[in-house]
């Protein structure tokens, strides 16, 4: 009974945090996991923006491969049918002017809107000129369409303020719809109802693009490229998952294939899994417990680390000798393992005190999962093992471990000599050793950005890569502020420092604004004798502007607007987007388009604290390169940590140096190695390092473990062996992948392992005993 | 005052006689087709499409008169039409002022010299100005299909004086202009009147002597 407690207490464990996990643990693909805990403003607004802003919810569209009508034809029917569908807010192709609400609005509010108004306008001089202009459009055949608001609005502030709206108007037309410049290019834009992170929304979107397009297009050779956040994610998503799910078959296959030759037993081979598949569990639920939820990219880095754990049961299987019980065997090297499992832990546990919730969220996972492996593989494993695991005679005999052992030795001054030739190589590399670069994380491939380029180039959309972001208490400051930014603005785009600008304040002006102009409107006495004599030296009829003397007099008592007044309107969506709250602020965003110099741009505005200027992809390297830093510190931390953990459990510096050393130079190559082929360290290899050295660490213990007899020697021998074969098969099949972060992370792990087994060796004690 | 309204009254009396005898001109002319087509040559829609299609291009002057509520008295001006099959038409104005409007397949340009105005915008997105277009451009082609597209079509008269009527059905095009008649003889034609929704006239009238 007493035998079967453990195992009792694993099962009902297990099966609470399986519950934990599988119904308890919401997990995010929340990018402010991985945001300092002390974020600024612009950091959030920053992260706010990459998740749920209107260009994360893009999707861009461009059919090629006919001529201009039929790329015309399947344009306007694609954008017909998806305006029916509830996915999208919004489907544009060229094809949708402004709505009647959108034009009786602009008109209804025309003085207020209009930035022409001014008190020189309703002078009799200002009206004089503008009904001679009125009547030249008259005589023109265009004049039809104008004619019918001709008496409410002579001086034209209806179509100054639908200017405004044009200029934004996007690429050229052919034949009614959007093309490229070159013209072999439709271009149609959606908006999705969901933010690009939310992946089932967006590959639903996606979808249901490419079903209208395959319905729409008929027999024409037309074809329809798809690029913007959501596709990319989408598409990023299913080849990850198509490469993972493939990759992870050939492993599980040739590690299969490794183990049943050496154990030749099902039970065996799937007991070996066990401390693995407990480690990840109670590491999900560690990190569950402790923040709530779990982050979609601790879980995959987690896993990635956890890869140690699944050394853990070969030890274990290896040392089973035919006259010993599994509980004996487990005592055996339980000291080993324990030292290995708790120097880890030392070095996980370092990055509880980091700043970045994701960082500290890996941390928990990694430490926790380790322990649990550990635990289960001291108390669970035998009880589950069976009485004897037979391994072949002639593997544990014919290893000849001492003599291979003996003859590496040979080579025991290589690992710290590469360690200094790695730190030489690294520092007169003339490159970074680390690559921050957010484009370096994306798994879109480069052929897929450029495409997105072009599309955002023909169809003038800012990529709001940069822009400013002007804060205030409420939103009239925040207009206030933005129509002065103009003022610094418009003068670089006149001069060509900067391709244009978008804002708020454009369409909404402040109160301020609105009632300037307001008080520029005469009195309705005044305008009446100024259109009078205006009236006199033209053809018009006098009284035919009676409507417009009505409509100014009206507007002379309007209330003002805001950025409620837009709601009923299609450019609600507009200025909502460009301006909101956040938390106690009011935000506006002002995306530029071609900024040529940033640094002269940012010097203009650094004069205002509530002007902040940002470019997105370096706000987000700067973010990465924080997360990197502090991750690579705590490191130095815990480094302290395992080199005392060790000195103490081995009781002796040598030892100790035995186990560090090769981890260390294993770590230093791999990285040097990989920083000359790929340019530079990213996050991925970070991660993957880390797991080389914990390999590393485990391995090397076991190299020094003390040994009663040759056999067991080679018995450890043979288990290092079995480790170290299958994480260079797994994580090298991994680097076949053209995933970079599969590709990163396999190839890190498998040359790492690969080296640090090469490494312990040489450095691995030697036994006078058996020379 | 009672001599005043008499005018009036007799005035639209003659307007409204004007109307219903064109209206009845038509009416014959589609009697006269139905019953003689059999006998003599037919002179119809087809026919009258199939003659203007012949004609390849052609430069004509052209005076047009728009009378409009808004204005005291008619505004007057002259200037040049140019057309060349299938698709390019231009609108030349010269007097009181220069402006240039040119159609060539979708595209239209519209040149103020004065104003130092040149705009180039698509007919397909904007069907008003398009349906505008073809009520010249789609006759001169001898395109039914397309004047089809725009206008529910009357024709009546005689080979050596036709009349076409169109009844604009493009709603944007329909809330402003009430119907378009374009009179002519054999494969050309002489006049173009718009009326618009609000009552305002335009007579366009072409010349044929060089």
């Amino acid at each position: 009974m007493r035998a079967r407690l453990p195992v009792f207490v694993w099962l009902v464990l297990t099966a609470i945090g399986a519950w934990i996990a599988l119904f308890r643990t919401p997990v995010s693909t929340d990018l402010t996991h991985f945001l300092p805990k002390k974020a600024g403003v612009a950091e959030q607004i920053l992260v706010e923006q990459l998740r749920q802003g209107v260009a994360s919810r893009l999707l861009l569209m461009a059919l090629e491969g006919s001529n201009e009508t039929d790329l015309a034809e399947v344009s306007r029917r694609l954008a017909e049918r998806l305006r029916e569908n509830d996915s999208f807010v919004r489907i544009d192709n060229g094809t949708q002017g402004f709505s009647a609400a959108d034009r009786d609005f602009l008109f209804e509010n025309r003085y207020l809107l209009s930035p022409k108004v001014s008190e020189q306008r309703f002078s009799a001089e200002g009206l004089r000129q503008a009904l001679a202009a009125r009547l030249a459009e008259l005589a023109s055949p265009a004049g039809l369409l104008e004619k019918e608001l001709l008496p409410r609005d002579p001086t034209g502030e209806f179509l100054e303020t639908l200017r405004i709206w044009m200029t934004s108007a996007g690429p050229s037309l052919r034949q009614g719809v959007w093309f490229s410049p070159d013209g072999r290019r439709a271009l149609l834009v959606a908006e999705t109802k969901e933010p690009a992170f939310d992946l089932d929304a967006q590959a639903e979107a996606v979808a249901s693009i490419r079903d209208s397009f395959a319905a729409v297009k008929g027999n024409r050779p037309v074809e329809l490229l798809l690029s913007g956040p959501g596709a990319f994610s989408v598409e990023a998503n299913a080849t990850i998952t198509r490469d993972a799910v493939r990759l992870s078959l050939l492993n599980t296959l040739a590690i299969t294939l490794l183990l049943a030759a050496v154990y030749r037993s099902v039970r065996v081979i799937l007991l070996g899994l066990v401390p693995l598949a407990t480690g990840a569990l109670a590491g999900t639920c560690a990190v569950s417990l402790w923040s709530g939820g779990i982050h979609g990219i601790t879980l995959g880095f987690g896993a990635t680390l956890l890869g140690v754990a699944a050394d853990y049961p070969n030890h274990l299987f290896t040392h089973v000798r035919r006259d010993e019980t599994s509980r004996q065997t487990v005592r055996l090297i339980w000291p080993t393992l324990r030292l290995g499992i708790l120097t880890n832990v030392a070095g996980f546990a370092a990055m509880l005190f980091s700043g970045f919730e994701g960082l500290s969220q890996l941390g928990v996972f990694a430490a926790t999962g380790l322990l649990a492996a550990g635990l289960t593989c001291r108390w669970i494993m035998p009880a589950l093992m069976p009485a004897h695991i037979d391994l072949p005679g002639r593997v544990v005999k014919g290893l000849h471990a001492d003599e291979f052992l003996n003859r590496m030795h040979r080579f025991r001054l290589v690992p710290p000599l590469l360690i200094l030739v790695a730190i030489a190589s690294i520092a007169y590399s003339g490159v970074p050793l680390w690559n921050d670069d957010i484009d370096a994380l994306s798994p879109v491939p480069e052929s897929r950005k450029a495409l997105d380029e072009a599309l955002r180039r023909d169809l003038g959309a800012p990529d709001l890569r940069q822009l400013i972001v002007v804060t205030g208490d409420d939103t009239d400051t925040v207009l206030r502020r933005s129509e002065h930014l103009k003022e610094i603005l418009q003068p670089l785009v006149d001069d060509g420092t900067m391709a244009g600008f978008d804002m708020a304040a454009l369409y909404l002006p402040s109160r301020e604004t609105q009632r300037l102009r307001q008080s520029a409107l005469p009195e309705i006495e005044v305008l009446r004798r100024n259109l009078d004599e205006a009236l006199r030296e033209t053809s018009f009829r006098p009284g035919a502007f009676e409507p417009f003397v009505a409509d100014v007099s009206q507007a002379k008592q309007a209330p003002l607007l805001d950025e409620t007044s837009f709601a009923a309107t299609s450019f609600g969506l507009k200025i909502e987007s460009l301006l909101f709250r956040h938390a106690e602020l009011w935000v506006a965003l002002v995306p530029l388009v071609g900024v040529a110099d940033a640094a002269q741009l940012e010097a203009a505005l650094a004069t205002d604290q509530n002007l902040i200027y940002l470019d997105l992809r370096d706000a987000s390297s700067r973010l990465l390169r924080d997360y990197r830093r502090e991750a690579v510190h705590l490191l130095g931390a815990s480094l302290v940590a395992i080199v005392l953990l060790l000195t103490l459990g081995l009781r002796s510096i040598s030892g100790m140096l035995r186990v560090v050393t090769p981890m260390a130079a294993a770590a230093f190559v791999t990285a040097a190695v990989l920083m000359r082929l790929h340019g530079g360290l990213s996050l991925y290899h970070l991660v993957s390092l880390l797991l080389v050295m914990g390999l590393g660490m485990d391995q090397a213990l076991f190299f020094n473990k003390p040994s009663r007899t040759p056999e067991e020697r080679n018995r450890t021998f043979l288990s290092l062996l079995i480790c170290s074969i299958s994480a260079v098969a797994a994580f090298g099949i991994l680097a076949t992948s053209k995933v970079n972060i599969l590709n990163a992370i396999g190839s890190t792990v498998a040359m790492g392992a690969a080296l640090a087994v090469l490494f312990a060796a040489m450095l691995a004690r030697r036994n006078r005993s058996s020379a | 005052m009672t001599s005043g309204i008499n005018t009036d009254w007799a005035h639209r009396l003659a307007r409204r006689k004007r109307h219903i005898s064109q209206w009845l001109g038509i009416l014959l002319g589609f009697v006269l087709t139905a019953t003689l087509a059999s006998a003599t040559e037919r002179w119809d829609i087809d026919a009258l499409m199939k003659a203007l299609s012949r004609i390849e291009s052609g430069e004509k002057r052209y005076t047009e008169i728009k009378t409009m509520a808004l204005l005291k008295e008619p505004m007057r001006l002259s200037g040049t039409l140019t057309y060349r099959a299938p698709s390019f038409l231009e609108k030349r104005v010269l007097s009181p002022f220069e402006e240039r409007y040119t159609v060539d397949g979708d595209s239209l340009t519209i040149e103020s010299p004065a104003k130092g105005v040149k705009q180039t915008l698509s007919l397909a997105s904007q069907p008003a100005i398009w349906a505008f277009v073809e009520s010249i451009r789609a006759p001169l082609a001898g395109d039914l299909a397309t004047l089809n597209r725009f206008y529910k079509i009357s024709f009546g008269g005689s080979e050596r004086n036709w009349l076409l009527a169109l009844v604009p059905t493009e709603p944007n095009m329909a809330r402003l202009v009430r119907f378009i008649r374009i009179r002519g003889s054999g494969d050309r034609i002489d006049r173009i009147e718009i009326e618009e929704t609000g009552g305002d006239v335009s007579v366009m009238t072409i010349e044929h002597q060089p």
